[in-house]
């Protein structure tokens, strides 16, 4: 059994799809194409699954690529390594549960480009495994430029029937924001090598053999701000964070889904292995100022999008505030710290996928986001309703989901942290996100579902069986890992 | 027998939430669930729980406690467990709830008959049975927390029951957002407190939260002692108990869980939702003894709502609102017992007041409803006995005057002349309003009606026998009321009384709704312009990239193509003075020819003779 365990599979097999799907040979039929991408896409779910089982905390898996006996870049000490542990398993299963979930949320979502879209998302699934597989920082880097691609297409092109410039402008964006973030990263990247090599004259790029002991203090420094500003691109931390709103808002859903479920946590997950796990006593020493700007984007992002109209938009804030928790609970720097934060990661993204699924639901149906004009679908979509209030809810912090575990494990390990009074003023003002968070998500809910009924949508459909089956297993996810945390952090380790 | 329930306890308080389970879903696998199954079902596990409850009660001595818990979070050596904690303090409450519970849903077999999807009004009504058990038999201040929240979601949803009427929906929304604010002081106070047991704790590991465990408080006091982290510590909890029992100045959001339906309002706001602040002060008494300031101000707020909300209960026309600030007065009350360290008089307060009030707010008509004469003659029953003249109300009030002082007396004389004021004037308000008829039509409705009263006779009975107390100044005072009420009904003043500042609940609602909810969207709107605007401005940086693609144009054209231009240039100039001189003439290029000759000559004799005289030199 331990044969079929195969990392490089997990991560090429969609790549391959990607490419045959693209290909003149493959068929243009949308019905196949869907159907192809699916069953990969559940295929893989599945083989996540059977090393989910095959997993154990204390024993990770590792694989390597070598080719012909020699690493990848020999003379650099970079190999193709991959290794999965404890944080990298629950990411793992985070992307493929999305990206399953996402292909069968693109049936009514998609109507034209079908082969270009399908593929792109099957090379952005491959991408987006590689960065939380890699082992190696060369590779890590090379996962992260690779995701820019299918990331702009999917974003910008042509997917809907409405002609969309909004949609083009926000790709641009996005691009070239994420770039001039990677560009700096991979400054950062370099210089560790290079000052790895100085102090102790071994060429290597792997993460667990990376040595920082000898390097001098202002070289960490400005190693690890370039880590931070080429993963705070990704995580948004404000104010880098300007891409997101735009990108998420006219971003198809499915598309939308990802970007905000799996995507962002690709910059968390960076932020972990790089500042919190390779710079360590760095880390410690920005862990304070790091946890300011967690907490500004807490509570900043929490008051803009009670304001805002565009339903998506609100959705798009929420995700960088939840963000926010994420990083507080790496800047806490203990164990429960970094649990709080992985089980968040987890739970926010299917959270997150949940509302963007809503919010396409809403829009295909009523033809508009506008908050203001919306209200009393509800009568009419009294199932929607029901989901959309458990997963609001959800979203806001209510027990026995699993967000509420997350979001009081995070502001508890800010309350028991070892680095200063710092942490423990933020934790304290971290807790009005508890009304404010119910603020703009119960209007959310309330003025775009509730209310009584109106003329213009007397003629709208409640969920189909493919919704149901999305909106369905995200509520019972959340719910399962909100009864019974340990699963979660048994997992992490 | 008591063998036999302790065993069986979690099944008891499981029930509930199974029964939750089957009607919610039953309906998504279409597994068609009959009225009468969840009647039925709803109905036997109350029963279940109020025979339990009450049958633990006799069994348990006052210090014995039953605990079992299992661990819920495990990240190394930081545990929180979950599992429940019995004694009789909680056997209390449990019994109320599931007495008033098992009434209110005999009750609304019938009232909500016409009702389309009842069947998830009694899902609700199920699910809150087992979160509010669940509280009370919460080992940990953890436990009590999710179960807090969980208990303000349920009532949520059943506020919100007609989600198609905007006024019903907007009001659940309001009542979810304060109740919020009190879950944020009480998760500060549980992160305030667990911080200090971890860095006083003995032996500094991240255990869970248990606080209710004697010992935990007595070593930690000893390490610790009070301080001003103590004191915000109380203050956050107190904080947090005000807010859901509605106290000054957070009573407003019992208006508007007044939209809800009668049901919900007798069992939800009247009895069980709004005790657990009192059951959490209770709990946490230990800690507040150390601190007699924090006791104080219990006290003082206690009294402070008592008055403030009996005098807007007086004015009120609409019967709902009236009994509403009722609740929230008689919860002063019992606040006031807390802060003078007389729980046993402020739980008979609690029990008594919740028999009453469920049973008046059964007893209420609908909007254009005649009043039936027999739920008349119970709510006037129940209305002279919150005042204090009949039955248990008479009980409990006598028994708190009994263990006050002389300036206590007098402020609960003047509290008990306000209260009969106010619930006999509404009495005679329902009766204008409505008119009484004199048909029986709804037998279930008037008979679980009825049963309250009986309990409450019962229990009338019960405290006779085992208190000592005799009728004092607050029964003549409320006696006083009442001949005043019918001396204004005689005049017919009682509609024409009114006064905006109590009418309006001292303003705290207009406050809140226009003032910070002004501030908070003004706010909220200052930084999205300054998110959209100034920090997603890329304006700059469109300037700066501009200025460098332009220099960069500059560079290119200007200097390295203008080189090579120039270079072009010149070799144009060159061929084209080659061209003029490609001119045809003979002689011109017999001149040229003979000029190039000539110094060509000139310079070979010039090199020839340097070299013959460098040669001879050096010869």
């Amino acid at each position: 059994m331990d044969v079929l365990v195969s990392i490089p599979f997990l991560i090429f097999l969609p790549m391959l799809a990607s490419f045959l799907v693209m290909s003149p040979l493959f068929t243009n039929n949308e019905i196949l194409i869907r159907r192809f991408t699916k069953s990969v896409c559940g295929f893989q779910l599945l083989y996540t699954i059977f090393l989910l089982a095959m997993f154990s905390p204390s024993n990770p898996f590792t694989d390597k690529i070598s080719f012909w006996g020699t690493d990848w870049i020999q003379a650099l000490g970079v190999q193709f390594v991959f290794k999965i542990d404890g944080v990298g398993m629950v990411l793992v299963l985070l992307t493929s549960f999305i990206f399953f979930i996402a292909s069968i949320a693109s049936k009514m979502n998609i109507r034209r480009n079908h082969k270009f879209y399908y593929s792109m998302l099957l090379l952005l699934m491959s991408a987006v495994y590689g960065i939380f597989t890699a082992s190696d920082m060369f590779v890590f880097f090379m996962f992260w430029e690779l995701e820019l691609i299918p990331a702009y297409f999917l974003i910008g092109g042509d997917f809907s029937l409405e002609e969309n410039t909004e949609s083009k402008k926000s790709a641009v964006k996005f691009v070239l924001f994420t770039f001039l973030g990677s560009m700096i990263l991979l400054l950062g990247i370099l210089l560790l090598h290079y000052y790895n090599y100085a102090t102790t004259q071994t060429f290597t790029a792997l993460f667990d053999d990376i040595l920082i002991n000898g390097i001098p203090l202002s070289i960490k420094l400005l190693i690890s701000i370039c880590f931070l500003i080429g993963f705070g691109v990704k995580l948004p931390i404000i104010p880098l964070h300007t891409w997101l709103p735009d990108a998420h808002t006219n971003a198809p859903v499915p598309v939308s889904m990802i970007l905000a479920g799996v995507m962002l946590k690709t910059g968390a997950y960076g932020i972990l292995r790089f500042n919190y796990q390779i710079m360590q006593d760095v880390f410690q020493f920005i862990a304070p100022i790091l946890a300011i700007f967690a907490l500004i984007n807490i509570i900043y992002t929490a008051f803009v999008a009670y304001s805002q109209t565009d339903i998506k938009r609100i959705v798009a804030y929420s995700s960088i505030s939840n963000m926010g928790l994420i990083l507080l609970g790496l800047c806490a720097y203990n164990k429960i710290g970094f649990n709080a934060s992985v089980f968040h990661m987890f739970a926010h993204g299917l959270v997150t996928a949940g509302l963007f699924m809503i919010c396409g639901i809403v829009y295909m149906r009523c033809k508009t986001r506008d908050i203001n004009s919306l209200g009393g679908i509800a009568v009419k979509m009294p199932r929607l309703l029901g989901f959309a209030t458990l997963i609001v809810l959800a979203s806001v912090g209510i027990p026995a989901f699993a967000p509420f575990i997350s979001e009081i494990l995070t502001i508890i390990s800010a309350m028991f942290s070892d680095l200063g009074i710092v942490l423990k003023i933020v934790s304290i003002l971290s807790l009005p996100l508890l009304i404010i968070s119910s603020c703009y998500m119960l209007k959310f809910l309330h003025k775009g579902f509730m209310g009584n009924e109106q003329e213009k949508f007397a003629k709208i459909n409640d969920i189909t069986v493919h919704e149901f089956v999305v909106l369905g297993s995200i509520t019972a996810g959340l719910l399962i890992f909100g009864i019974l945390p340990n699963v979660l952090i048994g997992i992490i380790g | 027998m008591g063998e036999l329930i302790s065993n069986n306890i979690y099944l008891i308080l499981l029930l509930p939430l199974w029964i939750f389970l089957i009607i919610m879903l039953g309906r998504f696998v279409s597994v068609y669930v009959n009225k009468s199954v969840i009647w039925g079902l709803s109905l036997f596990s109350a029963m279940l729980g109020c025979i339990a409850s009450l049958g633990l009660y006799k069994i348990f001595t006052p210090d014995m406690v039953f605990e079992n818990t299992i661990p819920f979070i495990k990240i190394n050596d930081f545990i929180i467990n979950f599992g429940i904690h019995i004694d009789r303090l909680s056997l209390i409450f449990t019994s109320v709830l599931f007495i008033i519970s098992f009434f209110v849903l005999l009750f609304s077999t019938t009232y909500m008959k016409n009702e389309k999807k009842q069947y998830r009004f009694y899902a609700l009504i199920n699910l809150f049975n087992f979160v509010t058990a669940t509280f009370f038999f919460s080992p940990n201040l953890f436990q009590a927390y999710v179960c807090w929240e969980l208990v303000g979601l349920v009532s949520y949803l059943l506020i919100g029951f007609e989600y198609s009427k905007s006024e019903k929906s907007l009001a659940s929304k309001k009542v979810f957002i304060i109740n919020r604010i009190g879950d944020t002081a009480f998760l500060a106070g549980i992160i305030m407190c667990s911080y200090l047991m971890y860095e006083y704790a003995p032996s500094k590991s991240l255990a869970g939260l248990e606080l209710f465990d004697i010992n935990t408080i007595s070593t930690l006091v000893s390490v610790y002692s009070p301080h001003t982290l103590y004191l915000i510590i109380c203050g956050l909890f107190i904080v947090a108990a005000m807010v859901k029992s509605a106290q000054f100045p957070f009573y407003s959001w019992l208006q508007d869980a007044m939209e809800a339906k009668l049901p919900v309002s007798a069992l939800l706001h009247s009895s069980t939702l709004v005790a657990l602040g009192v059951y959490l002060v209770i709990r946490i008494m230990p800690f507040l003894t150390l601190t007699p300031s924090i006791l104080k101000f219990i006290a003082i707020i206690g009294v402070l709502t008592a008055f403030v909300c009996s005098l807007s209960a007086s004015v009120q026309n609409h019967p709902k609102k009236a009994l509403a600030y009722s609740t929230s007065a008689q919860f002063g009350l019992i606040f006031f017992a807390l802060g003078i360290l007389n729980i046993k008089v402020a739980l008979i307060l609690f029990v008594t007041h919740a028999l009453i009030k469920s049973m008046l707010f059964l007893t209420l008509p609908d909007e254009k409803e005649k009043w039936n004469i027999l739920k008349f003659i119970l709510f006037a029953i129940g209305a002279l006995s919150l005042a204090g003249l009949l039955f248990s109300g008479l009980c409990a009030k006598e028994i708190l005057a009994f263990s006050l002082s002389l300036k206590g007396i007098f402020v609960l004389s003047a509290l008990s002349f306000i209260t009969s004021f106010y619930i006999l004037r509404i009495l005679i308000v329902i009766m204008k309003t409505n008119g009484i008829e004199k048909i029986n039509s709804k037998k279930i409705e008037t008979f679980s009606a009825f049963s309250l009263l009986f309990i409450n006779i019962l229990l009338y009975i019960y405290l006779r026998k085992t208190n000592s107390y005799h009728i004092s100044i607050p029964y003549f005072s409320a006696i006083l009321g009442m001949l005043f009420v019918l001396i204004l009904n005689i005049r017919n003043w009682i509609l024409k009384i009114s006064c905006p500042l109590f009418y309006n609940g001292f303003y705290i609602d207009k406050f809140y709704m226009t003032i910070i909810l002004w501030l908070y969207n003004k706010f909220a709107e200052s930084l999205a312009k300054f998110d959209t605007k100034i920090l997603g401005n890329y304006k700059p940086i469109i300037y700066v990239s501009k200025i460098g693609v332009n220099l960069i144009d500059f560079v290119e054209t200007k200097i390295m193509n203008g080189v090579v231009s120039e270079i072009t240039k010149s070799i144009k100039k060159l061929s084209e003075i080659d061209l003029k001189a490609q001119n045809g003439n003979i002689q011109r290029y017999n001149l040229y020819a003979f000029l190039i000759i000539t110094i060509i000559i000139t310079i070979l004799s010039i090199a020839y003779l340097t070299i013959i005289i460098n040669i001879k030199g050096v010869g």
